[in-house]
């Protein structure tokens, strides 16, 4: 829909308790206006043409962080229109220094639209060494 | 054309959502914009724009109202949308979709506004339950004529059904130019060519929507089950047939993805609107290109124009503008000049 979708800033890696976690990245909504995250269907990541669990994933957004099953019920947490969100994948490693490709489907169901709006974009990126 | 006439004009803030999105306009940034088209109205998308919907603060109003004054703007319609599907496990109750109705209605009514947009798929029971709220709050309810619906239509004679019972003054339509589309529109053909569509392929999908204006198109009937609706449209506007003669041909995604949009617009003669003017209190003028010469070689807007000022309508025309899904995977967006041509080419119309 646009054509920037990442935040060219916002990948970095995750650390839990010192230790590497995985990794996350920031990205805005595919629609027009901002959307509870309850009709954000799913999203899904590849990293290097690698699909991530599903249960690896996490939506956070104004300071609250989800699951993708916790997100259904997440029904006051709007997404706003044109701002960062961010992705965190806990793979439970951190991806290797150096250049990376990353996808993301975001599903979204407006509760007006007969089909959900289904966008796969993909960008590179580099993590440091 | 008799002149003069009423038709007022008015953006709707859709219409800036590229440069919203880039955070190249911010909401001020988009009424400063809006004035610098000539429009004197102003339409907004509250859960696009508005902070902290949908609890915006009154600060936020405050500072809404000084923007409305130092940009000489008057807000027009409030475009609500029905979150029916907002939990996994069911839709929301009747009773529960018309608080959110009667939610937006009053904050509606807090930021000026005097109609309201509801969208095509929202029930004829949820309006009606609905409509003791909008009287208090002096909104009206304008049920959004979204192609592939259509007034004089089994769906739109529902809902005139509904005022004939209620004898409401607060409730009517709001015809999309969408309803308007003469031929898809140019820029919409070159995208696909820039995705790889066969121009020997776009042009069978272009000779069939010339066909169905010619003989006219299967209106889509009332259902709360919209895909089924949606897909019977398309079914018995021989979509899927005409489906079936292009991928042997090898119609690839793009062939395919112009030949969907084809069907997300129609064509109706605008005497439709001078017949629905008692019950029309809003419309939106959507568009995808209006040229240097401020011509949208899309929709006719000399005959659709004409066809309200025979009406007599003194309601707001908004522009809105969806060119930019058109141009933005490859090309500049640039949807302040893009309005100011449509408000242009509307002035000249209504002026001359």
């Amino acid at each position: 829909m646009f054509q920037q979708v990442f935040d060219p800033d916002g990948f970095s890696l995750v650390e839990r308790d010192g230790k590497p976690a995985g990794f996350q990245f920031g990205m805005k909504l595919q629609y027009y206006r901002g959307a509870p995250l309850s009709i954000i269907l799913d999203l899904e990541v590849w990293l290097d043409g690698v699909k991530m669990p599903r249960e690896a994933l996490r939506a956070v957004n104004r300071g609250d962080v989800f699951t993708l099953v916790e997100m259904e019920t997440a029904v006051d947490n709007r997404w706003e229109f044109g701002r960062w969100g961010t992705v965190q994948v806990l793979s439970g490693a951190a991806p290797a220094p150096g250049p990376h490709r990353l996808g993301c489907t975001q599903t979204i169901r407006p509760s007006y639209m007969p089909w959900p709006i289904v966008v796969h974009a993909e960008t590179d990126f580099t993590l440091p060494g | 054309m008799a002149a003069p006439n009423q038709v007022k004009r008015s953006v709707s803030l859709y219409s800036l959502q590229e440069e919203y999105y880039y955070g190249r306009l911010d909401l001020e940034g988009c009424l400063r914009a809006v004035a610098s088209t000539g429009a004197t109205g102003v339409e907004v998308l509250a859960e696009a724009m508005f902070p902290d919907f949908p609890g915006p603060s009154p600060a936020f109003e405050a500072q809404w109202f000084g923007w409305l004054a130092k940009y000489g703007l008057t807000p027009t319609c409030y475009d609500a949308f029905l979150e029916s599907k907002l939990y996994r496990n069911r839709v929301l109750t009747l009773r529960e979709q018309v608080a959110m109705t009667e939610r937006d209605i009053r904050l509606a009514a807090r930021f000026g506004f005097k109609t309201l947009r509801t969208l095509c798929s929202t029930p004829l029971e949820v309006i009606e339950g609905s409509l003791a709220c909008a009287e208090k709050e002096g909104i009206t309810i304008c049920l959004e004529v979204h192609a592939p619906f259509a007034l004089d239509s089994e769906w739109s004679d529902l809902y005139l059904e509904m005022i004939r019972k209620t004898g409401t003054k607060h409730f009517g339509f709001m015809p999309d130019f969408g309803m308007f589309y003469r031929n898809m529109p140019p820029i919409a053909r070159a995208q696909a060519l820039r995705k790889g569509a066969h121009p020997d392929l776009l042009r069978r999908v272009d000779e069939a929507f010339a066909e169905r204006v010619e003989k006219g198109f299967v209106h889509i009937r009332y259902s709360l089950d919209l895909a089924a609706a949606n897909s019977a449209y398309r079914r018995e506007n021989g979509m899927f047939d005409l489906k079936e003669k292009l991928v042997p041909l090898g119609a690839n995604d793009a062939d395919l993805g112009y030949l969907f949009m084809s069907y997300n617009f129609t064509w109706n003669d605008p005497s439709v609107v001078t017949r629905n003017i008692a019950h029309i209190h809003h419309t939106h003028a959507k568009f995808h290109e209006v040229d240097e010469q401020y011509v949208d070689a899309t929709t006719p807007l000399p005959q659709v124009l004409a066809a309200y000022v025979a009406g007599s309508y003194d309601g707001y025309i908004s522009s809105e503008y969806e060119g930019n899904s058109s141009l933005n995977d490859a090309l500049p967006v640039d949807s302040v000049e893009q309005v100011r041509r449509q408000q242009e080419a509307m002035r000249r119309i209504l002026e001359a």
